[in-house]
């Protein structure tokens, strides 16, 4: 039952870890995916050219150099134009730069704004992922404990049986060994001994005995092959009678059928 | 799952329980006092005899009483003749007896049948299982008053099988010797009298010595040492007729006789030869046979109940000490080794233990038991100056002689010592005791 909600739980982590990955690799692909916005300034011309300055010679020369001039002029117009152009040109293209930068800004911005929200989505799956797993975690520790708990239940459940048995059994050790004494104390107060007997003479007898301790019968169980011997054994027991007997059944029955070994002792 | 554990413990406690093992008890211990017996006075039914009533009637209960009480083995309990006597067992009130501290009961009972013979019944009775049949329940027809005291032994014999499980020695019978000396004369008796001491009759007297009476195996002869005319002969006399029968009147020592188990032979000692040396002499053939030679003397054989080998009491070690020849190699092996004088063997019917007259560390000659098997010595009589041991048939008793106010009587024992009597025998010196064999079925 332990292995099995213990897997179980395990199988529902790794689920939703997996899952959880798999969500931060599909949105960490944006980012990377995403080019890099560069701005060039540096293509504007014309910024650093020196203007170069005419001298008039003859007529020719200054024909020539009219029209040198005028075509120099118109060089230079043109020049003018060209910058003017280029100006123009620059000026847009710093528009464009301009709005390129702006449209990077929102991009970037917006680009900023979904990482914000990814962060916190990943942050809050975090979060839920941390909340789901300490979730899992009390609820695992709670079986654990609650499992514990039985445990140490039962094993307290256990130990006070045990304890019970064992103070039974040895309260019952205890009274019947009294009683043993008691009985053996008894058959011995009463019986005769006699050197008529062969010393290694012994003999087994059973005996049945009453809830009152009175004798129901008694059995030879093992002969001592004299007769008379057995009789006499026999006679010391019901000499005895009544025994002392408990009023607690469970003792009694642990009482009423008893085994005497007779021998005969240094005499 | 909870409740299969609970069913589980359940099980466990009351199988424990259901399956109580028988409690085991060893018990050694136990009162050394004797089998307790109440023995009442045989009731008598002859209204008319007072006295014989009183003479005879009373004598059977006291001749048992006597002879269970000097077994050594019973207690014997007195009882008071009156009217709440039990007649039979049926009447016997348990609680009584019990409170009496008696084990047994006897009672019995003498019936005039007229012309002087009498029934004789008696019941022995079990107190703590009086619900039983009495454990014995006999009745003799026409008895005479005279036999009433063999009948009292043999009721003793009963008595004593039946709750020791071995055979009683009370009809056995003894023979000793008495010396009575008078002015003119000393008169040596041979007499044969009851085991208990009682009922004595002399067989045989003379003026002269007579010693070392030995019963035949069939109760029926008495072998004994002559010293008529100052020289010893070896003879016997018939019980029944009083016939005596010489069987050997060598030169020299004739004496210590001792029938074979089969009491076809009889071992003795006879010195025509120089020492007292060990002889069987077939009492059929009359052949005799030297047993033991050599220059030491061989005395008191006694036959190993096996027939096979005799005991006997040498001084060939130096010092007196019993030896033992086996008849068919004559080769003889020591047996005693305590002590320094060991004499007059005589051996159990089982022939596990010997016993002899041993002189103890103090020098007192006391009657001395050994184990055979383990060599073990044990001194069973206090005395100074015993003499002559001889065993009861049944091994459990040891008549002997001993000293006691300067004279010679006769003591008893058991054979663990515990118990000692001197036998009333009659006055004057009496010495060298024989038991008789078992003489009436047992």
């Amino acid at each position: 039952m332990h292995a099995f909600r213990l897997s179980k739980s395990l199988i529902l982590s790794i689920t939703l870890h997996v899952m959880f990955f798999a969500a931060l690799f599909t949105t960490m692909a944006f980012e990377v995916k995403q080019p890099p916005i560069i701005i060039n300034l540096a293509k504007n011309p014309g910024n650093d050219k020196k203007i170069v300055q005419a001298a008039l010679i003859d007529k020719r020369a200054v024909d020539l150099a009219n029209q040198r001039r005028v075509a120099e002029e118109k060089l230079q117009q043109e020049k003018i134009l060209e910058q003017q152009r280029i100006v123009e040109l620059a000026q847009q293209e710093a528009e464009r730069a301009k709005q390129a930068l702006e449209l990077a800004a929102a991009l970037k911005a917006q680009q900023q704004a979904m990482l914000e929200q990814v962060k916190q989505e990943k942050a809050k799956k975090i979060q839920e992922q941390a909340k789901l797993e300490q979730q899992l975690q009390m609820k695992q520790q709670i079986a654990q404990q609650q499992h514990l708990v039985k445990q140490q239940k039962a094993a307290a459940l256990k130990a006070q049986h045990d304890r019970i048995v064992a103070e039974h059994h040895t309260m019952l050790e205890d009274e019947i060994e009294r009683y043993r004494a008691e009985f053996a104390a008894a058959i011995e107060e009463n019986r005769v001994l006699s050197a008529v007997f062969a010393k290694n003479i012994r003999c087994k007898l059973k005996i049945m005995l009453m809830p009152d301790g009175s004798i129901l019968n008694i059995k030879v169980l093992e002969s001592s092959g004299n007769v008379a011997y057995d009789e006499m054994s026999a006679k010391a027991v019901y000499k005895s009678a009544p025994f002392p007997m408990p009023q607690d059944q469970e003792l009694y029955k642990q009482l009423r059928e008893v085994i005497l070994s007779f021998k005969n002792g240094e005499q | 799952m909870k409740y299969s554990r609970f069913l589980l413990i359940f099980i466990a406690l009351y199988s424990s329980v259901a399956m109580a093992k028988p409690l085991y008890i060893e018990i050694t211990g136990g009162q050394n006092i004797g089998i307790p017996i109440a023995v009442a006075p045989f009731s008598s039914v002859v209204p008319n005899d007072p006295i014989e009533r009183a003479v005879e009637v009373e004598n059977i209960s006291a001749i048992i009483k006597n002879d269970l009480q000097n077994s050594g083995h019973f207690k014997t309990l007195s009882v008071a003749n009156d009217a709440n006597l039990p007649r039979s067992s049926v009447d016997v009130k348990p609680g009584f007896w019990k409170n009496y501290g008696a084990e047994n009961l006897l009672i019995g009972s003498i019936i005039p049948k007229g012309n002087g013979v009498y029934d004789v019944s008696f019941q022995l009775i079990d107190i703590y299982q009086d619900k039983k049949p009495p454990l014995l329940n006999v009745r003799f027809h026409n008895r005479t008053p005279a036999q009433f005291r063999a009948l009292a032994h043999f009721i003793s014999d009963m008595i004593f099988k039946k709750l020791t499980g071995v055979r009683g020695f009370f009809s056995t019978r003894i023979a000793y010797i008495t010396v009575e000396r008078f002015k003119n004369e000393t008169v040596h008796t041979l007499t044969v009298a009851d085991a208990d001491g009682y009922n004595d009759k002399p067989v045989v007297s003379a003026n002269y010595p007579l010693m070392s009476p030995r019963w035949s195996p069939d109760g029926k002869k008495i072998a004994f040492v002559s010293f008529r005319g100052g020289r010893s002969s070896i003879n016997a006399v018939s019980l029944d007729t009083g016939k005596i029968e010489m069987l050997t009147r060598f030169p020299g020592i004739n004496g210590a006789p001792a029938w074979s188990p089969d009491g076809k032979k009889l071992a003795l000692v006879l010195s025509k030869d120089g020492a007292p040396k060990l002889y069987v002499l077939d009492l059929i053939s009359r052949d005799l046979r030297q047993l033991t030679s050599g220059g030491a003397i061989d005395t008191e054989p006694f036959w190993h109940p096996d027939g096979q080998s005799i005991l006997f009491t040498s001084n060939r070690g130096g010092k007196p000490q019993i030896y033992r020849v086996l008849l068919q190699t004559s080769e003889v092996t020591r047996v005693t080794f305590n002590g320094n004088y060991n004499v007059t063997p005589s051996l159990t019917p089982d022939g596990k233990q010997l016993i002899m007259l041993h002189q103890s560390e103090k020098g007192a000659y006391n009657i001395a038991v050994q184990d055979l098997s383990s060599g073990k010595l044990k001194i069973i009589t206090k005395a100074n100056l015993d003499e002559s041991p001889t065993l009861a048939p049944n091994g459990m008793m040891v008549l002997y002689g001993t000293r006691e106010t300067d004279q010679n009587v006769l003591g008893a024992v058991t054979l663990d010592g515990k118990f000692r009597m001197r036998l009333p025998v009659q006055d004057g010196n009496v010495k060298e005791p024989a038991w008789s064999p078992f003489l009436v079925e047992g």
